[in-house]
Parts: structure tokens; sequence; C-alpha cells
């Protein structure tokens, strides 16, 4: 009897460390890219660091914040990559729910490439142009999958699109969106 | 590579290292649970070709998000796509060299199991079958299946030189055999060859072959898939060599009847290249009877634990956690 419950334990530590033993395993081939591809899509702690790393021409981030959102400064989340083309992804969280208060996109106008957002816009009310400051963009008007009311406005600049999506008013939205570009 | 962010394109790339990764724990699973039983093996081995079908579209039922870049980034144990974005050298990218190895694999299946039943579908002299009455094979196989308390399967014998044993058919059953087997096979060569093809009818080999092959056409362009459903096959073999032996208690005869199935193919035949096949082909067919014959030969299985539902249930498990995790 004794025996018999040594081997099934010994059966559920082997078990038990080569599936870790796997997880390890896959955790390094699934890192190895990173240093093959090094400017490929990565998580950044700061945006000097982006600057730093990929040496990417513009980051394009708001100068406003309007108060009343109470977002958080710095981005809780940054998203970069150089290769296949450039792209920068910043989430800002809200200072007391944490939860996700406007997201920024900027994507090398060339790649015709929409990144997936974190906040989900569900129902389309109205689309409608719009400047920022002399440049021509799309300010969408639409609620969000918790049926809060959200908006996204999106315009070129230089050689990249840049999107901006918020829950919260389009005047807000539009102002930051303002605040992210130098004046011409 | 676009492809790749695409439904069908994840469900591809995704179903390939889903077998994989099934296929690599079910193996630390039999090392750590020390399964050498073949019933065990295959059931576990039955994970490899079912799970991958159907896990992705459950996956994203649970998790829509679970394709996107941030569940990759953030989540993910494993991200194909980082691989698949490498170009080697500059040059070729690694997404290129992936749909080579789907496209070689969907090849190997057409040439190898498409187009011979294509073939075996056209019309072709028929076998020239009989009954031969100079041996009993009537009398043993009704004293075998009367032991094995099944019911007689239908004989028919081919006039072909090559020895050739088979049972087809899924509710009445046909034993075919060729007259080479029954000019050379001694009594008790016979009775373990027709005791092994009623084991064969019992386990209903016929029957779970197709439903594994038509889970295996379903993942047409999977190398894994490819290899797996070989290796559910020879362990359906394993299985009723155990049995047969477990029955006659006559290890050396079925030894012997299978040695007559070696394969020697005649290298005056054809072309290079179908001579190099038949070849390959005989080398694969003549490893696989030598590993029947080396399993039959092994002691000490009865030592080894055979199938528990408590261990095969935790290592689905796992199975599914770490292949939700991978992408």
């Amino acid at each position: 009897m004794h025996i018999k419950i040594t081997r099934q334990l010994k059966m559920v530590f082997s078990f038990a460390l080569l599936i870790s033993l796997l997880v390890v395993v896959l955790e390094l081939i699934n890192w190895a890219p990173s240093i093959i591809e090094t400017e490929s899509l990565r998580k950044y702690k700061t945006i000097e660091l982006v600057k730093r790393k990929l040496h990417i021409e513009r980051i394009y981030i708001p100068a406003y914040l309007p108060e009343d959102l109470n977002l958080k400064w710095p981005p809780a989340e940054i998203y970069a990559q150089k290769k296949p083309f450039v792209m920068v992804i910043m989430h800002f969280q809200q200072r007391d729910s944490k939860e996700l208060g406007l997201i920024v996109h900027q994507v090398d106008a060339k790649s015709n490439y929409r990144p997936e957002s974190k906040i989900k816009l569900s129902q389309i009310k109205k689309e409608s142009k719009v400047l920022i400051k002399d440049r021509a963009g799309i300010l969408v008007t639409a609620t969000c999958e918790d049926d809060t009311p959200c908006n996204q406005v999106s315009w070129r600049e230089g050689n990249f699109m840049l999107t901006v999506i918020g829950k919260d008013s389009q005047r807000d939205l539009i102002r930051i969106a303002r605040s992210m570009v130098p004046d011409s | 590579m676009r492809f790749f962010d695409s439904y069908i394109g994840m469900f591809i790339a995704q179903s390939v290292l889903h077998s994989f990764m099934t296929l690599v724990i079910i193996e630390i699973a039999f090392y750590s649970w020390e399964i050498r039983d073949h019933l065990a093996k295959f059931r576990y081995r039955l994970l490899v070709l079912i799970l991958p079908i159907f896990v992705f579209p459950v996956y994203q039922l649970i998790n829509p998000d679970r394709g996107s870049m941030y569940f990759r980034e953030n989540t993910a144990l494993f991200d194909l796509n980082r691989w698949l974005a490498i170009r080697i050298w500059d040059l070729v990218p690694v997404y290129s060299l992936f749909l080579a190895l789907l496209s070689g694999t969907m090849l190997i299946f057409f040439l190898q199991e498409i187009f011979p039943i294509v073939r075996e579908k056209l019309p072709k002299p028929g076998y020239v079958s009989y009954v031969v009455p100079h041996r009993d094979i009537i009398g043993m196989l009704e004293g075998l299946c009367k032991k094995l308390g099944t019911s007689k399967p239908s004989v028919r014998i081919v006039d072909e030189p090559y020895p050739m044993l088979f049972t087809t058919g899924i509710k009445n059953h046909v034993i075919i055999l060729s007259k080479a087997i029954l000019d050379k096979f001694t009594d008790d060569q016979m009775e373990s060859a027709l005791a092994h093809e009623i084991v064969h009818i019992i386990r209903g080999s016929s029957i779970k072959t197709q439903i594994i092959y038509i889970l295996r056409m379903l993942m047409f362009y999977n190398p894994v898939s490819l290899i797996e459903f070989r290796r559910l096959v020879q362990d359906d073999e394993f299985i009723c060599d155990d049995i047969t032996v477990s029955f006659t208690k006559k290890p050396e005869a079925l030894i012997s009847a299978i040695n007559a199935f070696y394969s020697h193919p005649q290298e005056d035949k054809g072309s290079k290249i179908s001579v190099v096949k038949d070849t390959i082909e005989s080398h694969s067919h003549n490893l696989l009877l030598q590993e029947r014959i080396i399993k039959i030969q092994e002691k000490g299985i009865a030592d080894t634990p055979g199938f528990g539902w408590v261990k095969f249930i935790l290592t689905t498990v796992i199975i599914l956690k770490i292949n939700y995790m991978v992408v």
C-alpha cells in the first residue's frame, strides 16, 4: 500500500514537473523573437523608452487631458513597434476606477492597418467631418459595449493616421485631439 | 501574414499548434503515468486528433478577444504570430515557410490518402475470389468465434501470390485472405492470424478507423494529425496483438505469422522514383511489423498501470488550459 502511494506521488510529481518545464520552454520560445526582431510589437513602460528603443520620428501625445475626465498620466499601457510599420498605442486609465478612459492610436498611414481598440464602439450613431486645427478629420459618435456614450476622432497627421477614442464628450475629445498636433 | 489574423487563418494555425501541444502533453503523460498499455495510449492519442477541431471555436466563444494583440501580448504563453512575422535574413518570411509546411502536408495527404481512394474507385479487373476447401478455415474460424463469443464472419479467399489478410465491413464483416497465406501458414499461425482479425471485428476497428479517418480528413493540412492518425492505427494493431496472444497463448505463432508479411520491394520495376517510393513504404511497413513483434516479445507490461480516468481527465484539463494560452 505504502509503495503504491509513493509510486503514485512520484508520478504526480513527475507530471507536474514536466508540465511546468513545458510552460517555461513555451515562455522562452515566445520571448525569443523579441531578440531577433527588436523592433516588433511589444509593451513599453514609458514613452521615453519607446523613443529611445525604436527611434520613431515623432510620437503624438495629448498635451491636454480635461481635469473632469479624471484620466491618469502617464498612460497605463503603451504598445509600440517599428516593424513591419510604425505603430504606437496608448491606453489611459481613469484615476479611481482604473477603467480605460482614453485610447490613442498612431499608425503609419501607408500600412492601412487599423489596430483593434480596447474601447469597442458597438453602435455607431453618426459620422461627421471635423477640423483638427486645419486637418480634416472624421468624428464618430457611438455607444460602447456597456451602453455608455463614446466617441472616436481620426485624422491624418504627416505620415501617420491618428485615432483618439474616449468615453467622454465630443467637445473634450476634439480638444484632446487638437492638443496632440502642432500648429501649422 | 494578415491571413493568420483572420478567423479561418487563426483556426488553421492554432489547430496545428494545439495538435502539437496536445501531442507533447500526452507524451509527458505516457512518461509520467507510466502508460505502456496500448488501449490507454489509443484513448490519449485520440485527443490529438479530436481536440484541435473543436477547441478553437469554443475558446473564441468563451473569449472573443483571445485572438487580439492584447491577449497575445499580455496573457498568451505562446504567440505563433511573433514567429511568423520574422523575416530570415530580411528575405524569407517565416510565415511563408509555415505555409509551405501546410501545403506539403496537404500534398502528402492527397497523394497518399485521397489519390489511392480515387484509384480504387476506377474500374479494374476484380479479384478472383473463391473458397478453397483443402483446409478447414471455416471450422477453425467457428471454433475461434465460439471461444471469443462472437458470430462468425464471412471469409473470402483471393488468388494472390503475396500474403494478404484484412477485415472489411462495418456490420457484416468479411475476412479477406490470400491463397499465399492459405498455402504457407501452419495451423498455429493461421489460428493466431484469424484470431487477430476476429479481435479487430470485436473491437469494431473498421468503424473506429473510419471515424478517425474522417477526423484526420478534416485536418488535411495538419502534419501532426497525419502522424498521429498512423500511430492510432498502429496502436489498434498492438491492442489486437495483445488480446490475440492473451487468448491463444501462442505468441510465437503470431510472431511467425507477422513475419510472413515483411515486404521486399522489387528493384527492377518502374522508374527510379517509384523504386525509392516503394523502398520507403516497404521500410516503414517493415518497421511497424518489427515493432509489433518486439511488443509481443516484451515482458513486464502487466506491471504497468492501465487506463485511469482521473489521470486522463487531469491530462485533458491541462491540455485545454495550456492550449487556451497558445495562440
